[in-house]
């Protein structure tokens, strides 16, 4: 019975995961500078591991990266779940015969590739002199706080521009789950919340929002491992260094004559991160679960 | 030259015992990779007879040029063979050549062409290396090249079937990265300047010019927000050089404190504009107005029109300067055809070499990738004022309009005797630039 899961946990994680061990504690090609794999773990060399864990505690590069992804990525989660949350309530509360058609309408967009709706996203921006963009010509146009286009990929407003593409790119992930969860909601419970005295905020707070926290970290989960390996965001939304984020970091170097051990330290150490908090949303589940049991 | 398996110098192997003196000196088994990376090195072995069998990475310098290995095991093709059917497998860049010049190849030798991407170099030696996928014709840099050529990937060149060579500078028939031209022949040259929008930096060419250093340009005029540099280490870091020195900078050298230097005098130009670290900088954000000031490669700069929302009204508008014909420094490079050894139809592709250093393909390749081959027929300002026989309307510049304002963008022979070379550089050496170039992009200050 559990020759798949197992088949599955080979094939696409602890292969993988081998596979960038011995590409991280491995060595070079002697001519081209590539990377060559150490298979044997007896053999490994963990010179470009240690670089990298220096330069997170010292300062250096990669703890520049960590910081700023986090700092993004918390911003980016926060908003998602602020934005999200109302969304996927009204839906599931409030969507009625609607709903089907609601959740369509919310994901149709992201029928599109992501590549083509962060593009998009450029030409909306674009602070361009002969064609600005339309959120351009709107703030110009219709508002009397600009007198000139803005541009949005660079200074302080691209961080705000990479930030939001990252709750574009990744919010409808975190409103489904969240949808699910809440449309799982006993109406009886909720009816009984009323019934001892409760008001409607009450209720939310007391009630709707805790029943519905397993699918709030369901979605953060499954927004947030991907923007950990997001790097297209950063390159197409702004380009500049101060919103480059880890993944960009690990494409440079793993397409840097020489530095892919290095990157595949780099991805080995956010590997452990991530799995750090994996371990808290599973730990969470499984009280959750023992805690429905009772 | 014409080089060929028969000539004595073939058999010839005194690097050989530069490499046994190198081998024995640190203590290592033939043949280690220990011995290659010990033979790795500016110039090498520079000059020597370049025969052998055991390989040797060398970079060659103007001053120390090389000739590239000839193995034993890996001789070039015979004379007068007939081409094989095909299909032709061109290996390069996204949309670094026209596919209808491809398909003028395909329709002349009755073949099919088919062209395969790469993202980056590093990828495509994967990709070869792995021998899964075989490719007959590849794009390398220089400093690629003897790469190849040590782990035995590319073939020596019979030039008896390239005789277009010289329609070629006469200066790049005999480079100094590969003398004789042995393993390849050149595809584009260009010269890496910085290109600009006078609608959005209303200067002149003649008031850059005038600066006491038109590489300051980037420090006192780049608008904020709107000023870029390649995603490139060495040519990034070789413009903060040429700020920093002015024509007495290096841009090969080793010297970390100047490497340093050159990373601050970046970062000190980030902190003030912000600025954009892309590929696409010159060819695609000059032209839509998101950048107003950018590096530049020239044969970039040359493809601006094309990307224009409303050419007509903004292409005039588009400036290039490389301050290397000035006084002021520069960096000029090239680009290569190499014919891979496990090419499956190597005369085929001997006969595209062939095609594409014929002028008219040359410049027809030309007018829409952006990029020149370095062709001794071609005569930048006749060429921008009356075309090319046979191919009227087909360039950026006569897009819409008359830039004639890219003509700075042509390359010319004259160019390569003020400019300097980049040239290959071993990894420790390397690693000093992107190292630097890391911290650079890592945005902290």
């Amino acid at each position: 019975m559990a020759v798949p899961g197992i088949a599955w946990l080979i094939i696409l994680f602890i292969l993988p995961f081998y596979a960038i061990a011995a590409v991280a504690f491995g060595g070079l090609d002697p001519i081209f500078a590539g990377p060559a794999p150490t298979w044997n773990p007896l053999e490994w060399d963990f010179t470009a591991f240690r670089t990298i864990v220096g330069e997170l505690v010292s300062g250096g590069p990669a703890q520049i990266f960590f910081r700023r992804t986090l700092l993004y990525i918390a911003i980016a989660v926060s908003i998602s779940i602020t934005v999200g949350y109302p969304v996927a309530y009204y839906v599931s509360r409030h969507g009625g015969r609607l709903k089907v058609l609601l959740l369509t309408l919310m994901i149709a967009p992201f029928w599109m590739s992501y590549l083509m709706r962060m593009l998009a996203w450029v030409n909306l921006l674009s602070d361009s002199p002969e064609t600005p963009g339309l959120i351009n010509q709107l703030l110009v146009d219709a508002t009397p706080f600009f007198d000139s286009p803005v541009n949005w990929g660079a200074g302080n407003a691209a961080h705000m521009t990479v930030i939001l593409g990252l709750v574009y790119g990744y919010i409808p992930f975190f409103i489904l789950p969240l949808y699910a969860a809440l449309d799982r909601i006993d109406r009886s419970q909720l009816d009984a919340a009323r019934d001892l005295g409760g008001s409607p905020r009450s209720t939310f707070w007391r009630v709707t929002l805790p029943l519905s926290k397993q699918g709030i970290l369901a979605g953060t989960v499954i927004i947030m491992l991907p923007m950990f390996g997001d790097y297209y965001t950063p390159d197409l939304m702004s380009g500049q260094n101060k919103t480059r984020i880890i993944g960009n970091q690990i494409n440079s170097l793993i397409h840097t004559q020489g530095k892919a051990p290095e990157g595949a330290s780099l991805t080995l150490l956010l590997s452990g991160f991530v799995a750090i908090l994996m371990l808290y949303y599973l730990i969470s589940v499984s009280r959750a679960a023992r805690e429905a049991r009772r | 030259m014409v080089f060929h398996p028969r000539d004595p110098a073939y058999r010839r192997s005194l690097t050989r015992r530069d490499f046994l003196r190198r081998s024995l000196a640190t203590g290592v088994a033939l043949p280690s990779a220990a011995a290659i990376l010990a033979a790795c090195g500016p110039g090498g072995p520079g000059g020597g007879a370049g025969t052998g069998n055991t390989p040797e990475v060398r970079f060659g310098t103007p001053d120390k040029p090389v000739e590239l290995q000839l193995f034993e095991d890996n001789a070039a093709i015979a004379s007068e063979l007939e081409p094989e059917a095909g299909p032709l497998v061109i290996y390069n860049w996204e949309n670094y050549t026209w596919k209808q010049v491809l398909k003028d190849f395909g329709k002349e030798f009755g073949v099919e062409v088919k062209y395969e991407t790469f993202y980056n170099l590093e990828e495509a030696v994967a990709k070869i290396q792995t021998g899964e996928v075989t490719f007959d014709v590849f794009f390398p840099t220089m400093d690629v090249l003897p790469k190849l050529v040590a782990a035995k990937l590319a073939q020596p060149l019979n030039h008896d079937y390239i005789p277009n060579l010289s329609n070629i500078w006469p200066s790049l028939q005999d480079p100094f990265y590969d003398l004789g031209s042995r393993y390849s022949v050149p595809y584009t040259i260009y010269h890496t300047g910085f290109g600009w929008r006078t609608d959005l930096l209303p200067l002149e060419v003649e008031e850059v010019a005038a600066m006491s250093n038109p590489y300051d340009i980037f420090w006192e005029h780049g608008p904020v927000g709107k000023t870029a540099v390649y995603d490139v280490p060495r040519d990034a870091l070789a413009m903060a050089m040429y700020h920093l020195e002015g024509s007495a900078a290096d841009p090969n050298t080793v010297d970390p404190a100047k490497i340093e230097a050159a990373k601050n005098a970046l970062i000190e130009l980030d902190d003030r504009v912000g600025l954009e670290v892309n590929i696409d900088i010159a060819y695609v954000q000059i032209p839509e107005g998101r950048m107003a000031l950018s590096q530049s490669w020239s044969g970039d700069m040359l493809a601006t029109p094309w990307y224009a929302a409303d050419p007509a009204a903004e292409a005039g508008s588009f400036r290039y300067y490389w301050p290397a014909r000035d006084g002021f420094g520069g960096v000029i490079d090239n680009d290569l055809y190499a014919i891979l050894k496990g090419a499956k139809n190597p005369v085929l592709a001997h006969h595209f070499l062939n095609f594409m250093l014929d002028n008219f393909n040359a410049m027809k390749n030309f007018s829409w990738v952006g990029y020149q081959a370095p062709l001794s027929a071609l005569d930048p300002a006749d060429v921008i004022a009356n075309g090319w026989p046979g191919l009227e309307g087909y360039f950026s510049w006569e897009y819409k309009g008359h830039w004639d304002n890219l003509l700075p963008a042509v390359v010319t022979d004259q160019d390569l005797e003020v400019a300097t070379r980049f040239h290959g550089l071993p990894l420790a050496e390397e690693t000093l630039w992107t190292n630097a170039f890391a911290e650079f992009r890592a945005g902290a200050s």
